[in-house]
């Protein structure tokens, strides 16, 4: 199984592909710390405007921690399709380049090597939000230093204490790579359906812009069912950042994306069990 | 080659649907033996190797490799076969030294990195071993193919269409190499060709498909020795030369004469008789061409069986 692993690691640290998300999320992530180097304290005021009426406002507001959450809710909307770039391209793409049936008659059972490529699809999703880490908060923290994160909602202005910030980024990572991993199981459950590459990695984006778009909208007949959909749940790490934490409404959300994981994993050995290798 | 069987197939059958692709299908393969599976396109030649790599599952039948049941001793079978199955296909951005580690390391045999050097060194592709596949030609990643079929040293081979894509020297290098495999090594071997020559030449026994069904069955000399040939003599004298066919009682028929060259269906032992009489007919033999026999049979058997 360690072997399995290692050569799933191997094709995914070899293939150009992979390093795409690693490029992504650099540029967008020293593209905003930049902007916001040279520019941020203009886009602070303005935001703060209405703020000033009621409050007074000292200390520093632009700071690693604050760079750190907006960079997170910016690449929340890329992260997905960064990561079903490799993971819908797993089996999909080794059944278009004819590999495929060459690893399947090979002495392991289908299981096997399904349970290897999904372990190496979420390492690398692991390694994609530690390098994540590394960039919004590390670099953050080194370009604008430590401060009291301020999260401006709809309703209400939440204040949170310097030494009580970083347990939250951890969660919140921590999170975000159950949610991610949603995203890997449902690609790479499509990518045991077909034999082109690039098919599961639209399907999944296309579902996902479904399932915001539904979760978005206002509509009766969609409240019924916008509980279930994934989406609804990918950004529950948002409310890590609320004072007081609502434990029961994370606990629910992170349940039911570990069950989406459990269901397409499931689903996808049981279709790759029984699959004919035709290709 | 001794009678003990490597494979026994039994009432194999593969259904898609209402398409039939293999129906029926019994085979029996000796160890140490090069066996030929002979079919026309979609007669289910591709689709039974399929299922004797667990590629694809039978809907009946039965499999049985190395005297075990394949689908309930699937792993431990497996790591003694090497294939390859339609073309060769590896990771293009990988060197072919570090694809053929990746499926050495899978057959779960010990497979020292001395054995892998030797393995490219031996189809010839040491000088390109670090190279990534992506540049390599079709026939190099044929050559490549072979090497991945045989790193592990397995017992059993199965090569679909290995000659696809190759010229012919490459060919016949194949050929050597597989007769290098049966007789120097021990190995069977289970090819598949649309190269009838090339089958006549290596294999011991062979079978024919026809629409997922076993039509024929047997060591390719017995299954030949009854056939007549289609031999082509160029003479000096065509008029004298029909003269003395017709006038002989073992000539054989006569089926074609342009300008000086005679087609005439012979029986195998006869050939060297009708020269004979030809020469004694004062004619000069200028070239004699003996048409493959396996050709003349598959498709005297294959139209039969339509």
């Amino acid at each position: 199984m360690r072997k399995l692993i290692y050569y799933e690691l191997l094709k995914i640290a070899t293939k150009p592909r992979s390093y795409i998300g690693f490029a992504v999320i650099t540029a967008i992530v020293l593209l905003l710390e930049t902007a916001m180097y040279i520019d941020g304290q203009t886009y602070i005021e303005f935001i703060t405007q209405s703020l000033e009426e009621s409050f007074d406002i000292e200390g520093k507001f632009l700071n690693g921690n604050l760079m750190c959450f907006i960079i997170l809710q910016t690449l929340i909307i890329q992260m997905p399709l960064l990561v079903a770039l490799v993971t819908g391209d797993t089996i999909s793409g080794e059944a278009a380049q004819g590999t495929l049936r060459l690893l399947l008659t090979k002495p392991y059972t289908r299981a096997q090597i399904l349970w290897a490529k999904i372990t190496a699809g979420s390492i690398y999703l692991l390694l994609l939000l530690i390098w994540l880490g590394i960039l919004a908060l590390g670099l953050g923290l080194l370009i604008f230093g430590k401060g009291d994160l301020v999260v401006l909602k709809t309703e209400q202005v939440i204040i949170l204490r310097e030494n009580d910030i970083l347990w939250r980024f951890m969660l919140s990572f921590v999170i975000a790579f159950i949610s991610l991993q949603v995203v890997a199981s449902l690609s790479l459950l499509l990518s045991c359906f077909t034999d082109n590459s690039i098919g599961p990695i639209i399907i999944s984006m296309a579902i996902i812009i479904l399932f915001t778009i539904i979760g978005t909208l206002d509509i009766p007949l969609f409240d019924h069912i916008k509980f279930f959909l994934f989406t609804t749940h990918m950004i529950v790490w948002r409310n890590l950042f609320d004072n007081p934490l609502d434990f029961n409404l994370i606990f629910t959300s992170v349940g039911i994306l570990i069950g989406h994981i459990f269901v397409f994993n499931a689903l996808a050995f049981y279709y790759f069990k029984r699959k004919d290798i035709q290709s | 080659m001794t009678d003990l069987p490597v494979l026994k197939i039994k009432g194999l059958a593969k259904h898609f649907g209402h398409i039939k692709a293999v129906d029926g299908l019994n085979l029996h393969v000796s160890k140490g033996e090069i066996f030929g599976l002979l079919g026309h396109n979609g007669a289910g030649k591709s689709t039974t190797m399929r299922m004797l790599l667990s590629l694809i599952k039978p809907t009946s039948g039965r499999i049985e490799v190395f005297g075990s049941e394949l689908y309930s001793n699937r792993e431990k079978i497996l790591s003694d076969i090497g294939s390859i199955i339609e073309k060769p296909d590896f990771y293009p951005w990988l060197s072919a030294k570090t694809n053929l580690e990746l499926f050495a390391a899978l057959s779960r045999k010990p497979v020292s990195k001395n054995r892998i050097s030797q393995t490219l060194e031996f189809v010839g592709l040491a000088a390109r071993a670090g190279d990534k596949v992506k540049t390599y030609s079709h026939g190099m990643k044929q050559r490549l193919g072979l090497a991945q079929a045989i790193v592990h040293d397995p017992a059993l081979i199965i090569l679909d269409e290995p000659s696809n894509g190759l010229d012919p020297k490459g060919i016949i290098e194949l050929r050597e190499l597989i007769l290098h495999l049966k007789n120097d090594l021990g190995k069977t071997v289970i090819l598949s060709s649309h190269i009838l020559s090339e089958v006549e030449l290596i294999a011991d026994s062979m079978a024919i498909i026809h629409n997922g069904r076993t039509i024929i069955e047997g060591s390719v000399a017995k299954l030949l020795s009854d056939e007549n040939l289609l031999v082509r003599f160029f003479v000096s004298n065509p008029a004298k030369a029909k003269s003395a066919i017709e006038s002989s009682v073992f000539a054989g028929k006569l089926i074609e004469m342009h300008n000086n060259e005679l087609i005439l269906e012979l029986n195998n032992q006869d050939t060297s008789r009708v020269i004979r009489l030809l020469l004694d007919s004062g004619n000069d033999l200028q070239q004699v061409i003996s048409r493959r026999r396996l050709e003349e049979y598959f498709l005297k058997i294959t139209s039969a069986a339509s």
